[in-house]
């Protein structure tokens, strides 16, 4: 493991070398710094235009669904709206992409990213799932089965950007129709999800919104925390909205490396557990 | 036809072929001889210039008749003879060794057993060829089975021996009359060796001795009607819960496309039920047979086909093998180079495999590793092994997609030595740094890989195929790619359901001896040298290697095609990573060189002894703690052998019936090497009633490669005279006259009648 002062000095050029990054390709980017406008969301017909086919890579994956529009969803805020599923693409995941690329052996693709929906087959090709804003999640039937089918076959399902009781209740309402009976369970800074790359303490990841405390939830396989975790779920966070703005300069880089870092531990603890 | 050519030559072929042909005829003799010649000559001049009617033709044909019988009488004139060297009698002796075992306790067809011939011609004053030869030898008789003594005569003999071993009979028969003028040996046996030794370890030495064997066979070389289950393989040891793919090869005589059950049982439970369709009289069929053995400690398994109504032996229908099953958790190192989802998924197929511990060094970026389910904090804490002993902890070794550059020079050495010095299994993951595209060409570590790397990557390293996987005849008989419970058919048409995975290193040769199990099919798996290999392996030094060329068996467990129920994926790593460490030795081991014995039998236990770094060690203390079943406790030194580094043989001679435990503890300097405890099933044996054909063959060799001849009950009366003529010992020469053969007298007789017939033929008498 590496010493703190290293793995410190590493994820402030992380940072910077994010930015850079995603200056570099802003042309790339829709909506990037030079490029600020709204994004369409593609239907759920023209998924096929924007997603790149298996290659046996590491491939982003957002959860497409149709929300029901119970949850405030995050319309709205200035940047060209969409549904609550798609906030924060592409610029958040094509630049986790690069820096997980630059940072790690994973070898991600990083000129891409998909979006798929829980009952469409292609998403067992990839077996980490992100999905964001499910206050407004109401899964459909297929959906829930197919969810259901993604995780206990080994899937891993990380649920971000939502915030408030609410939000949270909806979630927990609608997974118990994917696993029924599963219960959240708050992870410590003990967990190894903090620890399979960078040593994270989960509390330095400050959430953007404001002043909450950030809280993790697990969700464990058979409900016992001695087995695989399933699902985490960044309450009352947001990290993705880090990973977009890390080249604005919008949020402090030491809270953007924090989020990447978190993102980074995530899919490599994916990978092995 | 013996009897014809002695009638008609005087003398039996051996006597001709062990003379020389010698003309005895004095001067004055040749004088006549010289006569003779004249006479034909003059006999021609004669034929040539009578007048008469005879063309130039018939003239010929009689003058050529006459000097043919002139030259008879020529012949027989010089008094022909053949020299031979014959045995003194009464002043040699013979060996005569008796087959003890109970395989002469076979009737043949007529009810009589092999047993009865010496009875009959051994019995001292009464049997006939016992007579001859002790009127021209001093005998000297041998009981052998699995050992071998002197005795008396064959009213000694019991029947009963459990083993017949030819060779160590020899040995003892040759070492006994060392002192003695011995003309040579005579062996009755059926030949049905079931001894540990080669035979030409006994030959050699008799053949420098010129000591001739001569060889009677008993019994009938096929027993019909018959069914023998002729082979069970099976390994010494498995892991706990390994499912067990056993070929039991039945033979058979009589019952030709019968079909006939095949019943598998422990002494618990019936572990399998299966029905064995014959094939044609005489061709083997091969069964197999699928099961589990689920308690840990010694198993005594026995296979049985039911008796047939008429069979000869009743006692070859059941064959009872002794396995090990180990509790033991064996050790694998996974060292995969990049983060990816292989080492999730295998992680979660074999992680209630309570056998195999599979310990994963995961490099997640430069110099950054993760390691996972290691045993303590030190271990795998600088990263992969780089000491043998370090590394030779682990059984088997997977490398994942990780390029050669990542190891130095010795660590890419170990790693082959890992293989063929300690034995280990290898298994090399297909992945954008493996084999090829990894660098491993003209590493080491190439020479173990089952398949054919090309020297530099193919398509700069940028080829991706879409592959569907199927096995290979070979891949479809071998215990670890059955994913199902299933015959053959279902194995196949499971794989052929799996979805299709992706392949970035084409590999489409294996090495010679090495065997593909399974290839890939599609659009995409064809290369130019053949369909893309997806798994192959080869046994390499101690250890084994296996390729498995595809970087995404995930999928055969994620794929949406994969019903959640589905266990291939599980199933195909518990079985690979099993048969990975599946006999891989430990640096102390221990083989008996039979798993049965009968009380009072004595065995053979070899062990080999190494150190941590798997280097043989000839200086060890190496004590065998024996436990009988009834509890009682023995300890005996094993040996150096000298014959080879690091093994340590002992004799072992087990006296009660049932289980022994045998703990062999090898030390150096007070310090402990290691320990194996192995198991000695002792009861009663059917071995004698496997394989009990008369032996033709073998008893030629035998006679063939001394010296000797080889005979039947109905061919051994010539047997007395034949030591006299071919046989070692005092000898004398012998002339023995030829011209007075019958054969030469007829010859004469058969021209002269030519020459009649021919005249009265042509008209000229």
């Amino acid at each position: 493991m590496r010493s703190p002062w290293l793995t410190g000095a590493l994820v402030t050029v992380i940072g910077t070398a994010g930015g850079a990054l995603v200056s570099r390709h802003a042309s790339a980017i829709r909506g990037g710094p030079s490029n600020v406008g709204p994004v369409e969301a593609p239907a759920r017909q023209d998924l096929d235009d924007v997603n790149a086919p298996y290659d046996g890579r590491y491939h982003f994956v957002r959860v497409r669904y149709d929300p029901r529009g119970r949850g405030r969803g995050g319309f709205g805020r200035g940047r060209g709206g969409g549904p609550p599923w798609f906030h924060d693409y592409p610029r958040a995941e094509r630049h986790f992409a690069k820096i997980l690329d630059e940072t790690t052996f994973v070898h991600p693709l990083v000129d891409g990213s998909n979006i798929l929906t829980f009952d469409d087959p292609r998403i067992f090709q990839f077996p980490i799932a992100y999905i964001v804003e499910v206050g407004s999640w109401e899964p459909t039937e297929s959906e829930v089965e197919g969810l259901a089918n993604y995780l206990n076959k080994g899937g891993f399902l990380i649920v971000d950007d939502f915030r408030g009781p609410w939000d949270l209740a909806n979630f927990e309402t609608q997974f118990n129709r994917v696993l029924p009976g599963a219960v959240l369970v708050e992870l410590d800074e003990t967990h190894e999800i903090f620890d399979s790359f960078f040593r994270i303490d989960p509390e330095k990841v400050v959430p953007p919104y404001g002043a909450q405390y950030p809280i993790f939830y697990g969700i464990f396989e058979d409900n016992d925390p001695e087995k695989r975790l399933v699902a985490i779920v960044n309450y009352d966070n947001d990290i993705a909205e880090y990973w977009e703005f890390s080249d604005y300069g919008y949020y402090p880089i030491d809270l953007s490396n924090e989020a990447y870092k978190l993102g980074v531990n995530y899919i490599v603890y994916a990978m092995t557990h | 036809m013996d009897r014809l050519f002695e009638l008609l030559f005087k003398y039996r072929p051996i006597v001709f072929e062990q003379g020389d042909l010698a003309f005895l005829a004095s001067g004055r003799t040749r004088l006549w001889v010289l006569g003779a010649g004249l006479l034909g000559a003059a006999a021609v001049a004669t034929y040539t210039a009578a007048r008469g009617r005879a063309s130039i033709t018939e003239r010929g044909v009689m003058a050529a008749l006459r000097l043919l019988l002139l030259g008879v009488l020529v012949l027989c004139l010089l008094q022909p003879s053949l020299v031979i060297s014959t045995v003194v009698p009464q002043q040699n002796f013979v060996g005569v060794l008796i087959d003890d075992s109970r395989s002469m306790g076979i009737p043949a067809a007529d009810g009589r057993p092999r047993s009865a011939f010496v009875a009959e011609q051994l019995t001292p004053d009464q049997g006939a060829l016992v007579q001859a030869l002790a009127e021209r030898f001093t005998l000297r008789f041998f009981r052998f089975s699995s050992n071998a003594g002197r005795i008396d005569g064959p009213g000694e003999l019991t029947w009963d021996g459990t083993h017949t071993d030819l060779a160590g009979a020899l040995d003892v028969a040759r070492e006994e009359l060392a002192g003695v003028p011995l003309s040579g040996l005579v062996m009755l046996t059926d030949g049905a060796d079931n001894g540990s030794r080669p035979l030409t370890e006994a030959l050699v030495p008799l053949q420098a001795a010129g000591v001739p064997v001569f060889t009677v066979g008993l019994g009938e070389e096929t027993l019909r009607p018959d069914i023998e289950l002729g082979r069970v393989e099976l390994p010494r040891a498995v892991l706990e819960g390994s499912t067990l793919l056993v070929d039991v090869v039945v033979t058979q005589q009589g019952f030709g496309r019968r079909t006939v059950p095949l019943v598998v049982e422990d002494a618990e439970r019936i572990l399998a039920e299966d029905e064995v369709t014959l094939g044609p009289d005489g061709e083997p069929v091969v069964a197999r047979v699928r099961f589990e053995l689920q308690r840990t400690g010694p198993h005594s398994v026995r296979f049985t086909i039911p008796v047939q109504e008429g069979e000869r032996v009743d006692r070859n229908n059941a064959r009872e093998v002794h396995i090990e099953v180990l509790g033991e958790r064996q050790k694998v190192l996974y060292f995969e180079g990049e983060p990816r989802f292989e080492v999730k998924f295998m992680r979660r197929a074999v992680e209630e495999d309570e056998n195999v511990q599979l310990v994963v060094l995961q490099r997640t970026a430069e110099s950054k590793f993760l390691r996972l389910d290691v045993d303590d904090a030190d271990e795998l804490a600088a990263g992969f092994p780089r000491s043998r002993e370090e590394l030779y902890r682990y059984r088997g070794l997977i490398l994942g997609s990780v390029e050669a550059s990542f190891f130095s020079h010795d660590q890419l050495q170990m790693v082959a030595d890992f293989v063929s010095e300690r034995g280990g299994g290898l298994l090399m993951l297909g992945g954008r740094s493996s084999f090829a595209e990894g660098g491993w060409s003209g590493t080491p570590v190439e020479q173990v890989l089952p398949v054919v790397l090309p020297d530099s990557p193919a398509g700069g390293g940028d080829f991706l195929a879409e592959v569907k996987v199927s096995p290979t005849p070979a891949g479809l008989a071998h215990p670890a790619l059955q994913l199902v419970d299933d015959q053959q058919e279902g194995v196949a048409a499971r794989w052929d359901a799996l979805p299709a995975v992706t392949v970035v290193n084409p590999l489409a040769r294996v090495r010679p001896g090495a065997t593909s199990l399974l290839t890939a099919r599609g659009t995409q798996a064809e290369l130019p040298d053949g369909p893309q290999i997806v798994l192959a392996h080869q046994r390499y030094g101690r250890g084994k290697a296996l390729a498995l060329t595809i970087q995404d068996s995930w999928l055969w467990q994620m794929h949406a095609d994969v019903p959640l129920e589905d266990q291939s994926h599980e199933t195909l790593w518990q079985q690979l990573l099993r048969w990975l460490v599946d006999g891989v030795p430990q640096a102390v081991s221990a083989t008996l060189e039979q798993e049965q014995v009968e009380p009072g039998e004595s065995v053979r236990l070899v062990a080999t002894v190494g150190d941590s770094s798997y280097i043989d060690v000839n200086d060890a203390e190496v004590v065998a703690r024996i436990t009988s079943p009834s509890g009682m406790v023995t300890e005996q030194p094993a040996e150096w052998s000298v014959e080879r580094d690091g093994q340590y043989v002992a004799s072992l001679s087990p006296s009660e019936e049932g289980e022994y435990e045998i703990e062999i503890s090898a030390s150096r300097e007070g310090h402990v090497l290691g320990t194996h405890v192995s198991h000695l099933a002792v009861g009663p044996s059917d071995d004698e009633y496997f394989g009990a054909g008369r032996r033709t063959r073998t008893l030629e060799r035998i006679a063939d490669e001394t010296g000797g001849r080889f005979y039947t009950p109905e061919t051994v009366s010539s047997l007395p005279e034949d030591i006299s003529v071919t046989g070692a010992g005092v000898t004398l020469q012998q002339e023995l006259d030829l011209w007075d053969m019958p054969a030469l007298f007829l010859a004469m007789l058969l021209f002269m009648g030519l020459e009649w017939g021919y005249r009265r033929m042509r008209g000229l008498v």
